[in-house]
């Protein structure tokens, strides 16, 4: 499985790190330099500089040949748009995009965006979870 | 006799005191250079302009007389929330322009209004060509920037 993540921030250089310690192939594209320097010192070669939304980019860390695609900026629209070029130019089993506001959600499923990830949700979800384990509560 | 002749010579004129063109409803994204000569140009052919923008300083170099009357409409907000557009009535609109300073944004602001509002006819500024292809496939016209001026803009927006 060869898995390309779009943003090196907090999201998407965990998730590097944890996809090429299960033992699978991972790129992780970023136009922010100082960012990727820090993740290449720590995973080595994986790391791509460029635009998230360039298709020459895209495609010098190996997007057509890629099984998954991860959007994992921290701007949302961007995240948006990159899914849909990476959807639109190559065939790509699925692509996942990361949302800070739950609104928006919908529009991303609409426009084909096969798996969306709302942050806000997720915080929500887990600190129920939490809540009911620890006071056993109703919520 | 003579009575009925008038009264469908009335009728017959009728059409012809109709405006040629209906005024139209337009919705701009970015309130920046390229917004404020959009709206300036639309406004002067009797179009009714909303413009959106995050900051409400730059509205001060919108014509206030025009902003006044109403035939200049400035809105607080951001294009890529449903609920802000929702706010600035985005369904009764006939075109959206997305004018902003970030490609992204104004292609987002596209999509929501094309499938969430219905807008029929959306203009995307986009400050790249290589994603032009994609986003005309679905439905959203393209403008970049560095080959685009207010003119042509103003074409798209009037066709």
């Amino acid at each position: 499985m060869f898995v390309v993540i779009a943003g090196a921030g907090k999201v998407g250089s965990n998730l590097a790190t944890w996809i090429l310690d299960a033992g699978y192939e991972v790129a992780v594209i970023d136009i922010n330099n100082s960012k990727l320097k820090t993740l290449s010192g720590r995973l080595g070669d994986v790391v791509v500089l460029g635009d998230v939304i360039s298709p020459n980019d895209l495609e010098k860390c190996g997007i057509s040949r890629a099984d998954i695609f991860i959007a994992a900026t921290d701007v949302e629209d961007v995240n948006l748009i990159s899914c849909q070029v990476v959807k639109s130019r190559y065939d790509v089993a699925k692509t996942a995009a990361v949302v800070f506001n739950s609104e928006s959600g919908e529009l991303f499923d609409l426009l084909g965006v096969d798996i969306v990830l709302k942050v806000p949700d997720m915080i929500v979800q887990g600190l129920q979870e939490l809540l009911l384990e620890t006071f056993a509560v109703d919520l | 006799m003579k009575e009925k002749i008038e009264k469908s010579d009335v009728q017959e004129n009728q059409p012809s005191r109709r405006p040629i063109y209906r005024a139209k409803r337009v919705l701009i994204l970015g309130c920046g250079e390229t917004g404020i000569r959009l709206t300036n140009q639309l406004s002067d052919s009797g179009n009714i302009v909303k413009v959106m923008d995050l900051n409400s300083d730059v509205f001060a170099q919108l014509p206030q007389r025009r902003v006044e009357t109403t035939r200049i409409v400035p809105i607080v907000g951001d294009g890529t929330l449903e609920r802000d557009l929702r706010r600035a009535a985005a369904q009764e609109s006939d075109i959206l322009i997305a004018a902003t300073g970030s490609t992204t944004v104004n292609l987002m602001s596209c999509q929501i209004a094309l499938h969430l509002f219905q807008i029929p006819k959306v203009v995307c500024l986009s400050d790249y060509d290589y994603i032009k292809d994609v986003f005309e496939v679905l439905g959203v016209e393209v403008i970049v920037r560095n080959q685009a001026n207010v003119d042509m803009m103003f074409d798209y927006a009037m066709m």
